[in-house]
């Protein structure tokens, strides 16, 4: 499985990349925000998404209503990781259709619950 | 039905209005011989006023009341015309518009820097230890399983091997996870970092307005991009005592909100 970790913070990439890599995943791409993140999407061989919203160019919500927005991309399941935690901010990312969401600072457990959620709902699906 | 007077009163207030509105206009827009121009023009019509309310309406109390307003709009525009050009003057705004602000910002930038630079290498030895350690806790097991030959002693320390590594493992994952400060606070200061500019660039925008020493910094300034919609941008971490608006806590209301919307 191919994952792409999208976050203007290179050490918040690398912290994700480690937990994805423990928890199981070998197949990670960065992206530093969704301007960078979206041609890698397009290209195609992208399984899962992980992406922080607050985010020069392109922000996270943008970027997943673009993936929600494009045919080839829509089924991708999307786990923001961000420190937004307004209400407000957190529906409209839920209705733009979202698949879960992880506020900062996380634990491990945490991230690897939400994942694990995530693919569980997919499966379900 | 209204006097010729009043009706002429009025008139006057309006047009006063208008000037005081344009001399606004003509300074925000840098045009200072204009706005000279215009608060001449507000301290004639002030005056002119003034007199014929005075020497028309003696008596009435309203008239002087009238009279008292256009006294105070021709003293408030040229306070406010002080109060510009002694703010144009002023060194220090001058000093900390040029180098202050900008410098300031530069600081913030290097603390991001510095975190990111402390952050990474905190990673990169957790990486490098990582792999160690478990190479160390998967071969005391298996020499604990081969302990034909084994005494005590060394049994306890292969077992102690075993059980410290592990531990060592996780309290490694937690100090990883502990970088996460170097993203959330260096969110903060780049917040900061990017209003200190805005207040900048507004200042100098402002300076420009009668000061030619300015000019070739205010040449520079580009035109700061109007916000978009700030929720759709992004707030950044809560920070206490500052956000506002109705945030959520913890990982659990998060989950709670997201569950009462059907996940």
């Amino acid at each position: 499985m191919n994952i792409l970790v999208v976050d203007d913070f290179s050490t918040m990439r690398r912290i994700v990349k480690n937990l994805l890599m423990e928890i199981g995943f070998k197949n990670i791409d960065e992206a530093d925000d969704g301007k960078t993140a979206l041609p890698i999407l397009e290209k195609g061989g992208i399984d899962f998404l992980v992406t922080d919203w607050n985010m020069p160019g392109m922000t996270g919500l943008d970027l997943l209503k673009s993936v929600r927005a494009n045919p080839e991309l829509s089924s991708i399941p999307v786990l923001m990781v961000t420190a937004e935690a307004k209400r407000e901010q957190i529906m409209e990312a839920a209705a733009s259709g979202v698949n879960g969401y992880v506020v900062k600072p996380f634990t491990a457990d945490t991230l690897r619950e939400k994942v694990d959620k995530v693919f569980a709902r997919l499966e379900n699906s | 039905m209204q006097s010729s007077t009043a009706v002429e009163q009025k008139t006057n207030n309006s047009e006063l209005i208008q000037m005081a509105q344009e001399y606004l206009t003509q300074l925000q827009n840098g045009n200072e011989k204009q706005a000279e121009m215009v608060l001449q023009d507000i301290n004639q019509l002030s005056s002119t006023v003034s007199e014929s309310i005075e020497s028309e309406n003696r008596s009435s109390e309203s008239d002087s009341s009238e009279h008292d307003l256009y006294s105070r709009v021709g003293a408030l525009t040229r306070k406010l015309h002080d109060s510009m050009s002694s703010f144009m003057n002023d060194t220090r705004i001058h000093m900390m518009t040029n180098e202050d602000m900008p410098d300031a910002r530069q600081r913030l930038q290097h603390v991001v820097e510095l975190t990111e630079k402390s952050a990474h290498t905190t990673i990169s030895l957790i990486e490098h230890s990582n792999p160690l350690l478990l190479k160390m806790q998967v071969k005391a097991v298996m020499l604990q399983q081969q302990s034909i030959t084994l005494n005590k002693d060394l049994d306890d320390f292969l077992q102690l091997v075993e059980l410290s590594s592990k531990d060592i493992i996780n309290d490694l994952k937690e100090i990883m996870l502990a970088q996460n400060y170097q993203d959330l606070t260096g969110q903060v200061i780049q917040r900061v970092s990017t209003l200190v500019q805005e207040v900048e660039n507004n200042l100098l925008s402002l300076l420009k307005t009668s000061n030619k020493e300015t000019e070739s910094h205010a040449m520079q300034i580009e035109i700061v991009e109007k916000k978009k919609e700030k929720d759709n941008k992004g707030h950044g971490p809560v920070v206490p005592g500052v956000t506002k608006g109705d945030v959520l806590n913890s990982q659990e209301d998060v989950d709670d909100l997201l569950a009462s919307l059907g996940f």
